[in-house]
């Protein structure tokens, strides 16, 4: 009990120091504290925990489900999403303290997290862990919406409303009783009926039993529904000004900016059948209702805190930003980010998420999909416009990209990861295009000699308009735009210019950024030569031989993340064995210690299955690896290449540092193993038997060990520069043995530990 | 004669160069299995006699065998094999050979091979599924007795007792598997094909003569006679057998 006291009042002090702190030198946020028993408990323990809470005999529907109802939370909990003890479960925490200040039983059930997801979404286990997005916080207008929100969770866990459904969805796929007559299409929206009913439920109970009975305003939740219905958008509506992305060097020619904007469908969605939520008319409809009959006397928007929660919305917005740049969500992450910077002018982790968007766009230019634009509804399409434009010539892209870094450079010349990120900008330029510095200084002495290359109308908004329109939420200026259609004048058409000359022009007056270019010059002219050589010179492999793979070492120390395994039946009994899973991905562990200590190279493994309370420190580093990883394969199929356009990640650097630091090692591997069995015909065996007697042994051995396929794939890589070390993957048919798993382990260390005699 | 004979030895260096001329291209360390690379197997075979008649009973091969993964593919080895009875079809036919009874027969094998281990389903040598080709040379132990009097006319008694030793050499190919067993243990099931040479080149051309005749050819005809006796039921014990491993991989 007095842990538990000193860790709240610590946890307390940390939010509150982290809430004077402010967003200068923002640093994504990371759990704190020890590691929750959802985290450290094993599936078989967490199961028979969770069937302890359900009375009476249970079936073996129940047991099923219980057991892969702990499984899927042990997965959700150590898959790195998941935040724990930080300002925003802090918060969240306290709003369910407040909506359960009258169940003490249900509020010692009731654990809330926070996943690190960009969409608008919430969710409940049976056993009462209750999950919010950062998408849902980001986008959220007050803390009574949050409240409601909750509610409407907790009344899941409360009334065991994932259980129920598991049960009936196992009736009606298996026809029993009322169901036995359906066909597919009647099971499916008998299905999606349930659970439209225990939505309903939850909406209706969630108000009248915490809701109503918790401090919070009836008249702040009345636009609930539309951050569901809004959530796709960005987290405000403000004009997006071109002007943003130009210099005193350079500006975008008129027609870049589009003259018509989408306006956004307000349009209410109408009833589906087959979605497992109610339409959002109908549900808003009942809460308006409810709203409408009682008086909100003495009740408040804010019971936590308003600056608490303005607080935290901003972080999940900072948060935000980064997670739809590692969803490849650039548009947003460069609007939401660039509305951010309105309040947050300046700020470094803001102006280095749009950076890093920009040369992932100009990295995996086809990614962004011809007339993407065209989807997008608001005041984002501006941007989305220009982005289009922009890489409709991969010239242009790149150009940009390295004038937002230049500008970055200059504005933090200290910044380490500022740095990585122009540098490979420089060099995506300078290798795809063959511009070398000296053609920049040229644009640089001719643009001395005009004010700018093209002048762009600058877009004169009133003060007085422009402030009225900032106070507004987004839900509000939405519903506002309903009545005005926004054109804009287009400009006369310019494009032909070639812009793209001058983006970093007025940055080449400067010794250090010329510096810069000079250096990734000269380093792509040297690569060039080498390149050369090698292909003059046909005898060398330039270290690829066929037979043994690439030798990628020395690697004398490797960190290994999470190292994963999933294995089911598939077939007509589709079954997955959570026990075994579980069991299997502690024996990888031992088989990847083992294996890499006869390979010689020392393994430091980050197995979260063997996490204890204390390990809060190893949680946070596998987190950052695997969102150092998620970035790294923002470069798509190139993963997989160490091309020279190899990209090097620069968010996140001093974490990885750290990690480096930690551990002794820049090497870090990632594993993943799936098993299939699959459920032979044995007719066929027993025929060939007949038939083929000597080939009796042969035929046992297909009925023993058939039908089964496994996948081994392994992931090395070099956390200081990005470079894939190593990449083996394997497919195992029928012999699912443990020798042939230890041997593709240990053949794995094997490659890493080699050197390249041709090196 | 003499050409053929050159033939077979050509074709017998070809088999072992292009066997063991992989090693040469091994430039880097083999992973072995779990960076042990060195297997030694106890072999126990069994080759039933493809003669004129196939008796029930195999003949059993004893051998030693070692090899070592030399890529990640390849094994190089040697063994060292032996048996000591035969048991085989019981011939009489029209050549030389039928003038003489096999009373006994121990035959000791010396060999190189490669195994080359498949790739597929993540196999790594020394572990996996492989094709092996090698060469065996034979030393033929026999123990006869031989009928006196020549071909067309010899006594229908083996009265003389004799003995001799004769020599093969035999390249093979073949097949198996090798398991591994808690990370030490090896498990190999294989089958190979031999051919014993020097018994096809005895047999062509000297098929017929007589045993006893005068002075020097006589005692030629006898040996030759005598040897092919010996290398006959050799070739039949030797053309397939199946082998069933036990050992150590280090």
């Amino acid at each position: 009990m007095k842990t538990h006291i000193i860790t709240l009042v610590l946890l307390q002090l940390c939010l509150a120091s982290a809430i004077a702190q402010g967003f200068e030198n923002y640093q994504p946020v990371r759990s704190t504290g020890r590691l929750p028993e959802d985290f450290t408990r094993a599936v078989a323990d967490a199961a028979r925990s969770s069937a302890a809470d359900i009375p009476g005999k249970k079936s073996q529907e129940d047991k099923d489900f219980l057991l892969s109802s702990a499984f899927s939370l042990n997965r959700i909990m150590l898959g790195g999403k998941v935040l724990f003890n930080d300002p925003m479960a802090i918060f969240t925490n306290k709003v369910a303290d407040e909506l359960l200040k009258n169940h003490p039983e249900l509020r010692a059930r009731v654990r809330i997290y926070i996943i690190k997801s960009p969409y608008v979404n919430a969710f409940a286990t049976s056993d009462g862990a209750i999950f919010i997005n950062i998408g849902l916080l980001a986008q959220l207008e007050n803390e009574a919406q949050l409240a409601y929100i909750l509610a409407h969770e907790i009344v899941h866990v409360e009334k065991k409303h994932i259980l129920d459904e598991y049960k009936k969805q196992t009736e009606i796929s298996k026809g029993k009783g009322v169901y036995r007559d359906l066909n597919n299409s009647e099971k499916l929206l008998a299905r999606s009926a349930y659970s439209k009913e225990k939505e309903q439920e939850a909406d209706e109970l969630g108000f009248l039993d915490y809701y109503e009975r918790s401090g919070y305003s009836y008249s702040a939740i009345a636009g609930v529904f539309d951050i569901l219905k809004y959530g796709h958008l960005p987290i405000d509506e403000i004009p997006f000004d071109k002007s943003f992305f130009e210099n005193p060097g350079f500006s975008f020619p008129v027609s870049y900016k589009l003259a018509d904007l989408a306006s956004i469908n307000t349009d209410d969605e109408e009833e589906d059948e087959e979605s497992s939520h109610p339409a959002l008319p109908f549900r808003r409809e009942i809460l308006e209702k409810m709203i409408k009959t009682r008086s909100g006397e003495g009740k408040k928007d804010y019971v936590v805190g308003e600056a608490d929660f303005t607080y935290i919305r901003n972080m999940a917005r900072f948060e935000l930003c980064r997670l739809q740049l590692l969803d490849e969500d650039y548009n947003n992450a460069i609007y939401n980010s660039y509305v951010l910077l309105k309040e947050f002018p300046d700020n470094q982790y803001l102006l280095k998420i749009i950076g890093n968007a920009l040369y992932w766009i100009s990295f995996n230019n086809d990614n962004l999909g011809k007339s993407f634009y065209k989807n997008v509804e608001g005041e984002s399409q501006q941007l989305a416009h220009l982005l289009y434009k922009l890489s409709s010539k991969q010239r242009d892209i790149d150009m940009v990209n390295v004038a937002f870094a230049t500008k970055l450079k200059v504005m933090f010349p200290n910044d380490k990861e500022v740095d990585i990120l122009l540098r490979q900008s420089v060099k995506h330029m300078v290798e795809s295009h063959q511009i070398s510095d000296k053609d920049l200084s040229e644009a640089y002495m001719n643009s001395m000699k005009i004010d700018t290359v093209t002048q762009a109308k600058p877009e004169v908004v009133e003060p007085e308009k422009k402030e009225e329109e900032g106070k507004k939420s987004k839900y509000k200026k939405i519903a506002d735009s309903k009545t005005n259609t926004k054109t804009i004048a287009s400009g006369d058409p310019s494009d032909s210019l070639n812009f793209y000359k001058y983006t970093v022009a007025a940055y080449m007056g400067t010794t250090r950024i010329k510096t810069i270019f000079k250096e990734e010059a000269a380093k792509y002219e040297e690569a060039e030569s080498v390149r050369k050589s090698v292909k003059l010179n046909k005898s060398s492999k330039g270290g690829l031989d066929y037979k043994y793979g690439k030798a990628a070492g020395p690697v004398d120390k490797i960190i290994v993340v999470d190292p994963y395994y999933f294995g089911m039946t598939v077939g007509k009994d589709k079954k997955v064995k959570y026990l075994k899973n579980e069991q299997e991905e502690k024996d990888m562990v031992n088989r990847i210690e083992e294996c890499g200590k006869a390979a010689g190279v020392q393994t430091d493994i980050i197995e979260p299955k063997l996490f204890s309370e204390n390990d809060v420190a190893k949680y946070n580093e596998m987190v950052v690896l695997d969102e150092w990883l998620s970035e790294r394969m923002l470069s798509d199929t190139r993963i997989l290449e160490n091309t020279p356009q190899t990209p090097v990640t620069s968010l996140g650097t001093n974490e990885i540092q750290k990690i480096i630091e930690t551990h002794g090692t820049e090497y870090a591997m990632w594993t993943v193993s799936l098993f299939e069995q699959r459920n032979r015909k044995r007719g066929g065996l027993i025929v060939g038997m007949i038939l083929l007697p000597p080939l009796i042994p042969i035929f046992i051995h297909r009925v023993i060990n058939g039908g089964s396929v496994s996948h081994f794939m392994a992931l090395a890589f070099n956390l200081e520069n990005g470079e894939l070390k190593l990449s083996h993957q394997k497919t195992i048919w029928d012999n699912n043995y443990g020798y042939i798993k230890n041997s593709n382990i240990y053949f794995v260390f094997h490659q890493l530990k080699q050197v390249d005699k041709a090196q | 004669m003499k050409n053929l004979h050159l033939k077979f030895v050509r074709v017998i260096i070809l088999v072992l160069l292009s066997t063991f001329s992989i090693g040469v291209f091994a430039q880097r360390k083999a992973p072995g299995y779990m960076g042990k690379r060195f297997v030694l197997l106890y072999d126990q075979g069994f080759s039933w006699s493809f003669g004129r008649t196939i008796r029930g009973i195999p003949n059993f091969f004893y051998t030693l065998q070692g090899d070592f993964a030399i890529s990640k593919k390849h094994s190089l080895g040697a063994e060292y094999s032996f048996r000591t009875r035969y048991y085989g079809s019981d011939y009489n036919n029209y050549n030389l050979g039928s003038n003489f009874q096999l009373e006994r027969q121990m035959v000791h094998k010396i060999g190189i091979y490669s195994k080359m281990f498949s790739q597929r389903n993540g196999h790594i040598a020394p572990a996996g599924p492989y094709f092996v080709t090698g060469a065996h040379f034979h030393v033929i132990q026999s123990n006869f007795r031989a009928k006196p009097g020549d071909y067309y006319n010899s006594s229908p008694y083996y009265s003389i007792r004799d003995k001799g030793v004769t020599f093969d050499i035999a390249p093979f190919i073949g097949g198996g598997k090798q398991y591994i067993v808690a990370n030490r243990l090896v498990l190999d099931v294989s089958m190979r094909i031999s051919l014993p040479l020097i018994n096809i080149i005895r047999n062509i051309g000297f098929g017929s003569g007589s045993i006893y005749g005068d002075g020097i050819a006589d005692e030629v005809m006898y040996n030759r006679g005598k040897a092919i006796r010996a290398t006959q039921p050799n070739f039949e014990a030797n053309i397939l057998e199946l082998r069933i491993g036990f050992g150590g991989v280090m």
